[in-house]
């Protein structure tokens, strides 16, 4: 068997959702928390200084899959061809011990309630037997993904299987090569301390003194990471309205 | 940056010398250095208005100046701000005296002006000769609707009224202008046909003037915020599903013709939208054949309307046939192939090829680039002239008078902006950005969109927030003297101080205290009648609180 995965470029990736849209379009699976490809957007650093991150993550379609293991009901299989790990439907009783293994919260459900069946990426196989490219690949526009055996994009693209924030990959090995997005190169000079007093005041257009904007550039700085919205990855959602609030844009 | 340019002397002075009118650029010149109103553009003049360190102006203004070409690029999207004319005259100004206009992505905006101008419609056949008063701006209609009890008791002076609105016609029509129907939508282009409520400036306004309208007529696929105040509604068919039709995409540069096949079948009464006005001009009593000369019966409707789309697409074979391009035949147009017109050419689509490459004059009075504009600078042309494209092409929806603009650009701040003395009521600036999961308003309500892969919230700064006791998901109410809106809160790093961000194209949806669930930014925009050029703009100040007792 050869091995087929996934290659996510970061620095290519916009966080648009289409992979997403293409990918439940193809599935017949209608809107709502069953998202086989998720795009996840996630801020770190104070302003002035700020990153956004974005992954557009399917199943890693793992060469060591925790959740073939996991499941009492031998509902998942890892297939002989590419390497798919599937899931048997009618095998699935929905106890959720795969979801509990899966570092990568792949696994999804309809709702919160127990005993729902699980349903998951398939490498698009029905697609892949036609000598198509998956969905997700396909749809992109930014070429963001790319797919094929994972010996050839490790090749072309190393063996990085994860990024900072993302669980360890020594006991899963994923079948994903990833590029993160190209650290900040500083083209010209900017002084943020500078920037900031500046952004403090309001030049007046009828020279009567107008309000700062704020009342000391160190407020600006320092605020708590518990007001911001999504200001950390959270690959493993405790429910339904935590997987949507995730995995929506403010676009 | 051009302070900076002119005194370390890197302006293009070969570019300049040939393409440039000399008079009116020496004005912009000691404009810039401060040679006429003893105040220097210096970068540290700059600074204290746009809060971006000096240091950093003088270097990216020798960045941009040094590295050939340097990718320098201004859309539309900045004149969507008070006075806002001025900066994007500014930048063409900019890449002008650095030789960049008809460079590959550093030219002057190309959907302004300097489209391919390949042909895709066939001739209707010959106008009537009836010619329609253009009385004001039609951004402005709701304002000419609600002021004109004021100018009849005399509180506002007529003159004053048509600066306001835009008005150009002769003056003693508005005497006789007594508005009393409105018959509103109906170009096949929806995005484009239903402004009023969604995407001019100020909903609850637009919505007191359709109210003292006695008849409103619409015509549209969808029933939109807007819709839902007319008397009457066309159903028309959608234009991208529904209709067949020839497309052009395309802002000069990324284009491409395609076939819409109708791929959905209309329900119900739903008809094309020519054939609506087809038969509008029958109860009119005009013959229908003289308005779109390709109808012969409804019974041959399909026959007759594609013939008409096959003459259009003929002209496009033609446009490439004369430069020995070969496009797809129509058989294989319908069948799905389409042009890529970028594909087509040998070189990048920059705009201006015609003057810079092969030395046509622009047109313009003096067939050069004007920094001063000889016909702003003619007060006799206030309020009275046509205007025209570079094409030649009358402009019939700009203003006759262009308020305060300058014959030169100049920085002037903007009404309702960050300085404005109503900040000490609205301390926030407002912005509306389109949103990547809609057109305008278009698929707002598309349940594989919205609060599926994205949600509609307000943008507001981690500080700006924290004074206001405001977290992330919290209901807010965002309000200014236009009106309000209620939608959840993204609290980000990712945006400034002092800035607020909803994307444009929310719906319109008021509740019963008149606060708009729907959450259109064009709810609270709106309020400044200076700045004429610019239709509807897209920034406007406000002030935010949170809601007690609500979550998202
Ligand atoms: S379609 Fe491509 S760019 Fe868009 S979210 Fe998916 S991977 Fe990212």
């Amino acid at each position: 068997m050869t091995q087929y995965g996934f290659f996510f470029d970061q620095s290519r990736c916009i966080g648009c959702n289409a992979c997403v849209i293409a990918c439940k379009q193809w599935h017949d699976i209608p809107p709502g928390p069953v998202k086989w490809m998720r795009v996840y957007q996630w801020e770190r650093g104070d302003f002035p200084q700020t990153k956004l991150n974005i992954l557009a993550i399917p199943c890693y379609h793992c060469e060591n899959p925790v959740c073939v293991k996991a499941c009492p009901n031998q509902a998942i299989n890892k297939e002989e061809k590419y390497g798919a790990v599937l899931v048997n439907h009618d095998k699935c009783q929905g106890t959720r011990r795969c979801w509990k293994a899966c570092p990568y919260g792949v696994p999804q459900y309809e709702s919160d309630e127990a005993g729902i069946k699980m349903s998951k990426c398939n490498m698009c196989i029905d697609r892949l037997e036609q000598g198509l490219k998956p969905i997700c690949v396909l749809s992109c526009s930014l070429r963001a993904l790319e797919f094929g055996p994972l010996p050839e994009l490790q090749s072309k693209y190393g063996n990085l299987r994860r990024l900072e924030e993302m669980p360890k990959d020594s006991i899963t090995h994923p079948a994903v090569v990833i590029r993160p997005s190209d650290t900040k190169i500083q083209v010209v000079s900017w002084d943020s301390q500078r920037a900031l007093a500046l952004w403090q005041k309001r030049p007046s257009a009828t020279g009567e003194l107008l309000p700062d904007v704020f009342s000391t550039p160190s407020i600006v700085t320092g605020t708590p990471l518990t007001i911001i919205g999504r200001s950390k990855l959270v690959l493993k959602a405790k429910n339904i309205a935590e997987l949507m609030y995730y995995t929506t844009d403010n676009e | 940056m051009p302070n900076v340019i002119f005194k370390e002397n890197l302006h293009n002075k070969e570019f300049i010398d040939k393409f440039v009118e000399p008079v009116g650029f020496e004005k912009w010149k000691s404009y810039v250095l401060g040679q006429d109103d003893g105040i220097e553009k210096t970068p540290e003049w700059a600074e204290e208005i746009c809060a971006v360190p000096a240091q950093t102006i003088r270097e990216i203004a020798r960045l941009v100046a040094t590295t050939r070409p340097a990718w320098l690029w201004c859309h539309s999207s900045l004149s969507r701000k008070s006075r806002g004319e001025q900066t994007v005259r500014s930048f063409s100004a900019l890449q002008a005296m650095l030789g960049y206009w008809g460079t590959p992505g550093a030219g002057p905006a190309v959907n302004l002006g300097p489209a391919r101008g390949i042909p895709i419609e066939a001739n209707w056949g010959p106008r009537g000769s009836y010619e329609v008063p253009k009385l004001y701006r039609s951004h402005y209609w709701a304002q000419a609707v609600l002021l004109l009890d004021k100018v009849r008791s005399g509180e506002l002076k007529e003159e004053e009224y048509r600066r306001m609105v835009g008005w150009r016609a002769d003056p003693s029509i508005l005497k006789d202008f007594n508005p009393k129907a409105l018959l509103w939508g109906g170009g096949h282009k929806p995005h484009a046909s239903d402004h009023l409520v969604t995407a001019c400036e100020s909903s609850n306004f637009q919505v007191a003037a359709m109210n003292k309208l006695e008849f409103i007529v619409t015509m549209h696929s969808v029933i939109t915020p807007t819709v839902r105040y007319a008397d009457i509604i066309l159903p028309a068919q959608d234009w991208a599903w529904e209709e067949k039709g020839i497309t052009r995409s395309g802002y000069g540069g990324f284009e491409s013709i395609n076939y819409c096949p109708g791929v959905v079948k209309p329900p119900g009464e739903v008809k094309p939208w020519v054939w609506v006005y087809v038969k509008l001009a029958e109860k009119l009593g005009v013959d229908p054949k003289k308005f779109f000369k390709y109808y012969t019966s409804d019974e041959n409707w399909e026959r007759d309307w594609e013939r008409y789309l096959r003459d259009g697409y003929q002209l496009t074979i033609d446009h490439y046939k004369k430069r020995n391009i070969e496009v797809p035949s129509w058989e294989e147009f319908t069948a799905g192939k389409f042009i890529n017109c970028d594909e087509m050419e040998k070189e990048p689509f920059t705009g201006w090829d015609e003057q810079i490459k092969q030395g046509k004059p622009f047109k313009t009075a003096s067939g050069k680039i004007e920094f001063s504009c000889s016909y702003i600078a003619n007060e006799e042309n206030r309020g009275n002239g046509p205007h025209f494209d570079p094409f030649g092409r009358l402009y019939d929806n700009l203003p006759g008078d262009w308020g305060p603009m300058t014959p030169i650009p100049t920085f002037q701040f903007g009404v309702r902006g960050m300085n404005d003395p109503m900040v000490k009521d609205y301390p926030l600036l407002m912005l509306a950005p389109h949103g990547r999961y809609r057109v305008h308003y278009l698929f707002f309500n598309h349940p594989w969109l919205k609060d599926h892969v994205y949600q509609h919230r307000v943008w507001i700064g981690t500080v700006d927030a924290v004074v206001r006791g405001i977290k992330d998901g919290d209901m807010i109410e965002v309000f200014n003297d236009r009106g309000k809106a209620i939608m959840p809160a993204y609290v980000t790093s990712r945006i400034m101080p002092g800035i607020v961000a909803i994307r444009h194209g929310g719906w319109y949806e008021p509740d019963e205290t008149g606060a708009d669930r729907g959450a259109s930014p064009s709810t609270l925009l709106g309020g400044d009648y200076t700045s004429c050029i610019t239709p509807a703009k897209a920034s406007n100040l406000v002030q935010v609180r949170k809601i007690e007792g609500e979550t998202s």
